[in-house]
């Protein structure tokens, strides 16, 4: 374990990658994402703090389908918590960008200033279908219309980590005790997840690794999120 | 009326017809009823309403923010131009800039709190500031910007507006208001304005910078958007407010000269013309400055908007500021003395100010629309009807304020068939003076008798 504060950080083997989509729909489900309409997707309006992004490489017929995980990189130097006249979108001391809901007063200066464009803002006022209402998570809160919302690296699950670590009077352990939904539900163990500064962890294995990159190094943000090339 | 109130000397002045001007207050009201219903479908519905999606956040609302941030900061430098210059036939011209300046602040206040998604929120701006966010100095600076631009325009009116009440005495209550009291008309408190107007026009000069370069900075300093990231943005923003600020002058005196009773030499608009001239040699400048920069060795996404304008979906609004917008009214403008007409120069303004606005659009979107960063995919965007009519509210709101402001400083000038009336009474005045029984000139007095014109 750490002596300082953790840095939670995600690694995404490509390589390992099928593309089920299995952690956007553990995402919806874990983070109280309304499903989108029709005319939601049509419009770009949709929300999903987890996509994955198909990339088509070449031309038919040397064409190769590549997939990018993309969720909010969790930057060390983000761009929104600047730009945001109210500070409702912050780093907190692990780590983790968040967004305060209740500050927010819906300007989108953040989603204009994110790289990644993984900020998704509330066209409309949530609504689900009467049976997924008994299903939404009560640990997360709901947003209303006109607020921007975000990957939170289900900070619910590190809350109540934390709180357990607590009882027991230690700290979060690096690696297993605190994992996001979509790290989670990967069939293809595709993702991991822990404290990048411990070295001890797998992800701080992985991140030293010849195939790791980060997406738009070259805007200083230092994303969190680190990808695993495709070997090929 | 009866020949002896005819002939009395303290009768008020007759003014124009009120009916057209009320009739189009109407219609500028309707607009803005209408606009206020769209926006309260807007409030309750959320933004969706709007062609906004994801990755184009911003879209018209925005574009007309900065368009009306522009001509505000434009206004102003006409008026401190006018102020430094110490030109007594061009006071009237700071009077009605400083007008149109501080109504163009308001609507761009409105849509920039049409653009928020929760507008009843944003008391967080003094709650929960965050000093790095060039929003929240653009909403400083705005601030700032709204008290000077007032300050000027009462320092400037003042004296106009106490002169109005000899001729119109029932706007005693509107004018005591709009003085704050202060109707003194002796050597010493229109020295004091004359002072006031000194320092702040020359805070208004680097205040207008502030205004229009920190709103260049809301875009211009965000990293990951190509078009926007680029240090020439403010000085290309300074350009285009000043370009669009002269044009709008311009043609708000050639308008106004036949609206209201508005005292302004033909040789205004020309001195104006000159600087408008200038101001869009440095915007085109500034412009191919930035294009050939970005054509010669742009990055592939800086490119990639590049080519968005010049080629692409944002062609025709580019080459539609490039050549109506900017090089056909430097022709007007530029024709010899004899070919041209205020005429000439009023549409050459009009497509000036039109341009400006193609510019602020081709300014904020196509960084917004183009490519995505590894799909391609692209986004686009297309103002609702709901957008347009908030759009026409906002600036049928601004033709209101226009229309009083100038009507209460200038107020409205005598018919044309009234002023021949008039003209044949003082003729007739004259003539009875000539045979002057001594009950004939009690009823002239003196202040009746005016030479004739």
């Amino acid at each position: 374990m750490g002596q300082a504060m953790p840095r939670w950080g995600m690694v995404i083997d490509l390589d390992r990658c099928s593309g089920c989509r299995g952690c956007v729909v553990a995402c919806k489900q874990e983070n109280n994402i309304a499903p989108s309409t029709q005319e939601q997707a049509q419009s770009s309006r949709m929300i999903s703090w987890m996509n994955v992004i198909t990339v088509v490489d070449g031309d038919y017929p040397d064409a190769k389908l590549r997939l990018l995980p993309m969720l909010c990189q969790q930057c060390e130097n983000p761009p929104c918590v600047r730009v945001c006249p109210v500070g409702a979108t912050q780093k907190s001391s692990q780590g983790i960008v968040g967004q305060i809901y209740p500050r927010c007063i819906g300007c989108r200066y953040c989603a204009s200033a994110c790289p990644y464009q993984v900020k998704y803002f509330n066209w409309s006022p949530p609504s689900w279908p009467r049976e997924f209402e008994q299903s939404l998570n009560p640990s997360v809160s709901v947003r209303p219309k006109g607020v921007i919302e975000k990957c939170t690296f289900c900070v619910q699950r590190l809350q109540r980590a934390r709180d357990q670590a607590a009882f027991e009077g230690r700290k979060v352990r690096s690696e297993g005790e605190y994992v996001p939904a979509c790290v989670e539900s990967c069939p293809a163990k595709a993702m991991y997840f822990g404290d990048l500064d411990d070295h001890s962890t797998e992800v701080a294995h992985l991140v030293r690794d010849t195939r790791a990159f980060r997406v738009m190094d070259e805007l200083g943000t230092e994303p969190n999120i680190i990808y695993l090339k495709e070997s090929t | 009326m009866n020949y002896s109130e005819q002939m009395n000397g303290t009768m008020e002045v007759p003014s124009g017809s009120r009916t057209p001007y009320w009739a189009a207050a109407a219609v500028f009201g309707v607009l803005v009823c209408w606009a206020i219903y769209m926006y309260s479908r807007q409030f309750v519905e959320g933004l969706g309403v709007t062609g906004l999606n994801r990755p184009v956040f911003w879209g018209l609302y925005i574009a007309n923010f900065i368009f009306c941030v522009g001509l505000s900061a434009g206004g102003i430098a006409v008026s401190a131009l006018v102020h430094l210059l110490d030109k007594k036939e061009m006071k009237p011209v700071a009077i009605m800039s400083e007008i149109l300046a501080a109504s163009f602040l308001v609507l761009a206040a409105c849509f920039i709190v049409m653009d928020l998604g929760r507008p009843m929120y944003m008391y967080n701006l003094f709650l929960h500031p965050n000093i790095e966010s060039p929003l929240l100095w653009d909403v400083s600076v705005i601030s700032c910007y709204m008290i000077l631009c007032l300050a000027l325009l009462y320092f400037s009116a003042r004296q106009q507006l106490v002169r109005r009440l000899k001729d119109h005495p029932s706007l005693r209550p509107l004018v005591a208001l709009a003085t704050l009291g202060h109707t003194s008309l002796s050597p010493a408190s229109i020295d004091l304005d004359h002072r006031c107007l000194s320092v702040l026009a020359i805070i208004s000069v680097p205040a207008a910078v502030a205004l229009h370069s920190v709103t260049a900075w809301i875009l211009g300093l965000v990293k990951g958007q190509p078009g926007w990231n680029t240090s020439i943005l403010a000085p290309l923003f300074i350009a285009s407010a000043l370009v669009s600020g002269f044009a709008l002058v311009m043609l708000a005196v050639i308008v106004g000269r036949r609206l209201f009773n508005f005292p302004v030499a033909e040789g205004v608009v020309r001195m104006l013309a000159r600087y408008l001239i200038v101001a869009i040699l440095v915007l085109m400048y500034l412009i191919f400055s930035e294009f050939l920069t970005v054509g010669y060795s742009g990055t592939v996404p800086h490119l990639a908007v590049f080519n968005e304008l010049l080629f692409g979906r944002f062609s025709r609004i580019f080459w539609f500021d490039a050549i109506v917008g900017l090089l056909i009214p430097l022709l007007l403008l530029g024709l010899p003395k004899s070919k041209r007409a205020t005429a000439t120069i009023g549409v050459a303004s009009l497509l000036v100010v039109v341009g400006v606005f193609a510019e602020r659009t081709y300014l904020l979107l196509p960084s917004l629309m183009r490519p995505a960063a590894f799909t391609g995919s692209i986004s686009s965007y297309a103002p609702t009807m709901l957008e347009w009519s908030l759009m026409a509210g906002v600036y049928s709101f601004g033709c209101l304020l226009f229309l009083a402001g100038m009507g209460l400083v200038f107020g409205i000038p005598p018919r044309k068939a009234q002023v021949e009336v008039e003209h044949a009474r003082e003729r007739v005045g004259f003539e009875f003076a000539g045979a002057a029984t001594p009950q004939h000139q009690f009823y002239l007095g003196a202040e009746s008798v005016r030479p004739p014109v």
